[in-house]
C-alpha cells in the first residue's frame, strides 16, 4: 500500500519514502535452545512519504512504535519487511558526496560501507541528552568524532567543530568541557551539533524535548526550526506532546499499536480530526487557558492500551473506541483519503465529515 | 468559598535546605501561601524550583540529613469551623504527625512504586491504613477497601485486593494510589506530579477521577505539576514557583490572563497551544539559577527582559497586585502591560 501524498505547493520533492514497513521483535523462550514463541509487532505496516524541507510529526502514546519506526527507517533496527527509499535531493550533493550518485536507494538493501556512506544523509537526535553523549569525551571531541567517522580531513576538523558548536548556540570556548558540566538543554544542543556535523538531509528527532524543562523546550524548538531554514533539513519529529507537534509540523501522522490511523496536514488534523482515536487523544490534552479549558468537553477513553504482542483483530482500536460497531470487530478498516491529503483508517470516519 | 473561611493550611516563610559538598542548597527559600478548604491550588515551576521539597517538608518527609527545615510554619486546621484549633505541622511531635499523615493530610507521588510496597498485597496496604486511622476491624476494612477500589474504577476490585502492585498498569496503579490517599477522607491531598509518567489518555482518566472524588469529599488539593494545561483545567488558584519561592499567586484565570511576574509571562509564552495553528513560541533565554548560588536580588533577573539595577540588588517581596492576586516583581505593571498586548 503506497500512500499518494497531497501535491501541496508547500512541500518539496519526496525525500524519504516508507513502504509497508514492518518491524517485529521476536519473543524467545527456552533455557538451552531459544525458540521464538511470539512477536511484538512494534511496527506493523507503515507507509508514508516525507518531502524535502518538511517536518513530519509522528504522535501516539507510549509503546505505539514511534521510536521503533524511527530506528527502522534509519536502519538502526533492520526492518522485518518493507522498504525505505532515500531519494536524491534536487540540488543535493554539492559537497561531492557520492551517496546518491545513481539516484534513489532503498536503505533496507544497503550493507557495510555503502550504508555508512548514506548514513551521512540520515541522522538521529535522541530523547535523553544524558544517555546519548559519552561522559568521558569532551563535547568538542563528541562532535569531532562524528566528523572522523564520516572521514573529514583532520585539519578542517577543529575549525568545523567550533563552527558547529556556534551554530547550535554553544560557545566554542566550551569545547573542552565534559557533558556533565552542561545543563540538559545545552547537552541537547551538543547532540544536535553532532547530528549536523555530517550535513544530513534527513533527521529523526525522537522526543528531543521530553527530558527538558518547559522554558528550555521552546529554545530547542526554535533552534530546530532555525536550522531547518538554514540548512534545508527534513525532520521526522517524534513526540507525545501534541501541542508542540502542531507548532512545528507540516503534516502529522497518528500511530496506534504499530499502525498509522490518521495522516493529514497539521492544521486539518487538529481542526478536524476524523479518527476517533485522534479525537480522544486531542481532547485529552488540556489547553493552557482556564477560560477555554473549562468549557471543553472531553472524550475519556476507557481501558488501557492493549499489548502489541496480541493486538485486537480487525480495527485495533475497537475495544476502546466509543463508536465501534460490529464491522469494526470483523474487518480491517481501509486507508482512505477523505479530504485532499487527509487519510484515515476507520469504518465510521466519513460520518464525521460535515 | 467565602473570604471568611479560615484556610486549612497556612504556610509562612518555609525554608528547607540541603547541606551538600557544593554548599547549602536552598531548595525552598521563604515560601508563603494559604490553602482554602476544598480548593485546588496548582503549583507550577520548572525542575528544581523546589515544588517537591516544599510538599515533602510539610509532612517532614525530607531526608535529614542532608536536608533541614530551617524555619517557617505550616499551620494546619483540621476543622475550618474552629479556626483556633490548629497545629503547626513543622512542630507537632512525631507520634501526632504520624496520625495526621495519611489520615488528615495524604499524598500521591509521581511514581506510584515509591509509595506502594511491592511485596505486599494491594488489599493489605489499604486495610492497614483503615485499621490504623479509622479503627475498623479486618472484615470492615476489607469491605471498605473493595468499595474504594471500585469507586476509583478498578474493574475487578475484589480480585485486585489480592494482587500485587506490579501486576497493574501504570494508570491502574495510580488509581490504587488515589484510593489509598482518599481512604481516610483527608482534609488535604498533596498530589506531586500525579500523572506525569502516564500517557495523555490515561492522564485524562486519572485527573478527571481525582477531581471528581476530591470534590465529593471536599478535600483541598495541592496539585504540583509542570503542565500549564493541567493547572488551567483543574486549579482554582495557581502558585508559580521559581528558585524556591512563590513569585506569583492568584486565581487561575488572573494568572493566565493578567500575569504580573516576568517569569509567569515567559512561561506562558513558551508553551505552544493545541488550539492555535503554527505559532511562534518565545523561549525564556538562559537557565534557572544554581540553588547553591542564588543571585542576591530577584532570582529571575539574569533571564529577565524587564530587569533593571534594582532587580539585581533587591529581592522583590510578594505584594498585592489585585484582589487575591500577588506577585514578587519590581516591574509588575510593565509585565502586565506586555501581557495585555
Ligand atoms: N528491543 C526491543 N525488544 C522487544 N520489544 C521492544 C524493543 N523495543 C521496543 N519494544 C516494544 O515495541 C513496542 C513499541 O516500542 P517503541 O519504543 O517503539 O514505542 P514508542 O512509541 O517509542 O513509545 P514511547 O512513547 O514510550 O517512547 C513496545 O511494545 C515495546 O515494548
Ligand atoms: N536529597 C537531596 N539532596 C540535595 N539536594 C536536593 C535533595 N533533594 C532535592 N534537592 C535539591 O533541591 C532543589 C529542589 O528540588 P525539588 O525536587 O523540590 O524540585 P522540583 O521543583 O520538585 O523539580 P521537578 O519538577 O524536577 O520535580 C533542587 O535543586 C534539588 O537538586
Ligand atoms: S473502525 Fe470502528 S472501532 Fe475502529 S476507530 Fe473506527 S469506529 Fe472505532
Ligand atoms: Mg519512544
Ligand atoms: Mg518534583
Amino acid at each position: 500500500m503506497t500512500i499518494p501524498d497531497p501535491a501541496s505547493p508547500l512541500l518539496g520533492q519526496p525525500l524519504i519514502e516508507v513502504q509497508d514497513l514492518q518491524l517485529h521483535f521476536p519473543v524467545k523462550r527456552g533455557v538451552l535452545i531459544q525458540r521464538q514463541v511470539a512477536a511484538v509487532k512494534a511496527v506493523d505496516g507503515l507507509s508514508f512519504t516525507i518531502h524535502d524541507g518538511e517536518t513530519f510529526g509522528l504522535v501516539g502514546e507510549s509503546g505505539c512504535g514511534k521510536t521503533t519506526a524511527g530506528r527502522a527507517i534509519l536502519q538502526l533496527y533492520r526492518p522485518t519487511a518493507g522498504h525505505v527509499w532515500l531519494h536524491p535531493r534536487p540540488s543535493g550533493g554539492e559537497d561531492g558526496i557520492p551517496a546518491l550518485a545513481e539516484g534513489s536507494v532503498d536503505l533496507t538493501t544497503l550493507r557495510g560501507r555503502r550504508l555508512r556512506q548514506v548514513r551521512r544523509r540520515i541522522q538521529m537526535i535522541f530523547q535523553d541528552p544524558y544517555a546519548s553523549l559519552n561522559p568521558r569525551m569532551t563535547v568538542g571531541g563528541i562532535v569531532a568524532e562524528a566528523l572522523t567517522i564520516h572521514g573529514l580531513h583532520k585539519h578542517q576538523r577543529r575549525q568545523r567543530v567550533a563552527q558547529l558548536l556556534d551554530t547550535v548556540g554553544i560557545s566554542p570556548a566550551l569545547a573542552n568541557r565534559f557533558p556533565h558540566e552542561f545543563s540538559g538543554g545545552q547537552r541537547q544542543r551538543v547532540g544536535i551539533a553532532r547530528a549536523l556535523a555530517v550535513e544530513p538531509w534527513f533527521v529523526v528527532a525522537d522526543e528531543p524535548l521530553s527530558a527538558l524543562d518547559v522554558s528550555i523546550q521552546a529554545q530547542i524548538v526554535n533552534l530546530l526550526q532555525e536550522l531547518q531554514d538554514r540548512f534545508r533539513l527534513t525532520y521526522l519529529f517524534i513526540s507525545h506532546d501534541l501541542a508542540v507537534v502542531r507548532a512545528v509540523s507540516h503534516r502529522v501522522a497518528v500511530m496506534y499499536l504499530g499502525q498509522i490511523v490518521e495522516l493529514a496536514p497539521s492544521d486539518a488534523l487538529y481542526r478536524e480530526p476524523l479518527h476517533p482515536y485522534t479525537q480522544a487523544l486531542l481532547s485529552a490534552v488540556p489547553i493552557p487557558d482556564p477560560a477555554v479549558e473549562r468549557r471543553r468537553d472531553r472524550v475519556i477513553l476507557t481501558g488501557d492500551i492493549p499489548s502489541p504482542l496480541d493486538p485486537p483483530p480487525a480495527c485495533r482500536f475497537h475495544n476502546r473506541c466509543p463508536i465501534a460497531i460490529d464491522i469494526c470487530r470483523e474487518q480491517d478498516p481501509e486507508w482512505r483519503e477523505l479530504r485532499p491529503g487527509h487519510y484515515v483508517a476507520c469504518h465510521r470516519a466519513q460520518e464525521n465529515l460535515i | 468559598m467565602s473570604d471568611s473561611t479560615a484556610p486549612v493550611l497556612e504556610v509562612t516563610d518555609l525554608r528547607t535546605s540541603f547541606f551538600t559538598d557544593a554548599g547549602e542548597v536552598r531548595a525552598v527559600d521563604g515560601l508563603t501561601f494559604d490553602l482554602l478548604p476544598g480548593e485546588t491550588l496548582g503549583i507550577v515551576g520548572e525542575s528544581g524550583s523546589g515544588k517537591s521539597v516544599a510538599a515533602l517538608s510539610l509532612l517532614r518527609l525530607i531526608p535529614m540529613p542532608p536536608g533541614a527545615i530551617k524555619g517557617g510554619a505550616a499551620i494546619f486546621r483540621a476543622d475550618p469551623r474552629q479556626p483556633a484549633a490548629c497545629q503547626d505541622l513543622l512542630q507537632v511531635p512525631d507520634p501526632q504527625l504520624r496520625r495526621i499523615r495519611g489520615n488528615d493530610v495524604a499524598m500521591i507521588f509521581q511514581e506510584p512504586m515509591t509509595s506502594l510496597n511491592p511485596v505486599m498485597k494491594i488489599g493489605a496496604q489499604i486495610t492497614e491504613a483503615l485499621q490504623l486511622h479509622k479503627g475498623l476491624d479486618e472484615d470492615e476494612a476489607r469491605a471498605r477497601a473493595a468499595a474504594l477500589l471500585d469507586r476509583v474504577g478498578i474493574p475487578d476490585a475484589v480480585a485486585c485486593l489480592d494482587g500485587y502492585p506490579h501486576q497493574l498498569s501504570g494508570g491502574m496503579r495510580q488509581r490504587v494510589m488515589i484510593a489509598m490517599a482518599l481512604c481516610c477522607d483527608p482534609q488535604i491531598l498533596l498530589a506531586d506530579e500525579p500523572t506525569t509518567a502516564l500517557d495523555v489518555t490515561i492522564q485524562a482518566q486519572v485527573l478527571e477521577l481525582l477531581a471528581r472524588l476530591t470534590k465529593e469529599t471536599g478535600t483541598a488539593v495541592i496539585l504540583i505539576t509542570h503542565n500549564l494545561g493541567v493547572v488551567a483545567r483543574y486549579a482554582d488558584r495557581v502558585l508559580v514557583m521559581y528558585a524556591g519561592r512563590a513569585v506569583e499567586v492568584g486565581p487561575a484565570t488572573a494568572i493566565y490572563r493578567r500575569p504580573h511576574h516576568a517569569y509567569t509571562l515567559g512561561l506562558l509564552d513558551s508553551v505552544p497551544r493545541l488550539d492555535a495553528p503554527a505559532q511562534r513560541i518565545v523561549p525564556i533565554e538562559g537557565v534557572p539559577p544554581d540553588p547553591a548560588h542564588l543571585p542576591p536580588g530577584c532570582a529571575f533577573a539574569p533571564r529577565c527582559r524587564f530587569a533593571t539595577d534594582i532587580c539585581r540588588e533587591l529581592r522583590p517581596a510578594l505584594q498585592d497586585v489585585d484582589n487575591g492576586h500577588q506577585a514578587a516583581c519590581h516591574h509588575a505593571g510593565e509585565v502586565l502591560a506586555a501581557a495585555s498586548r
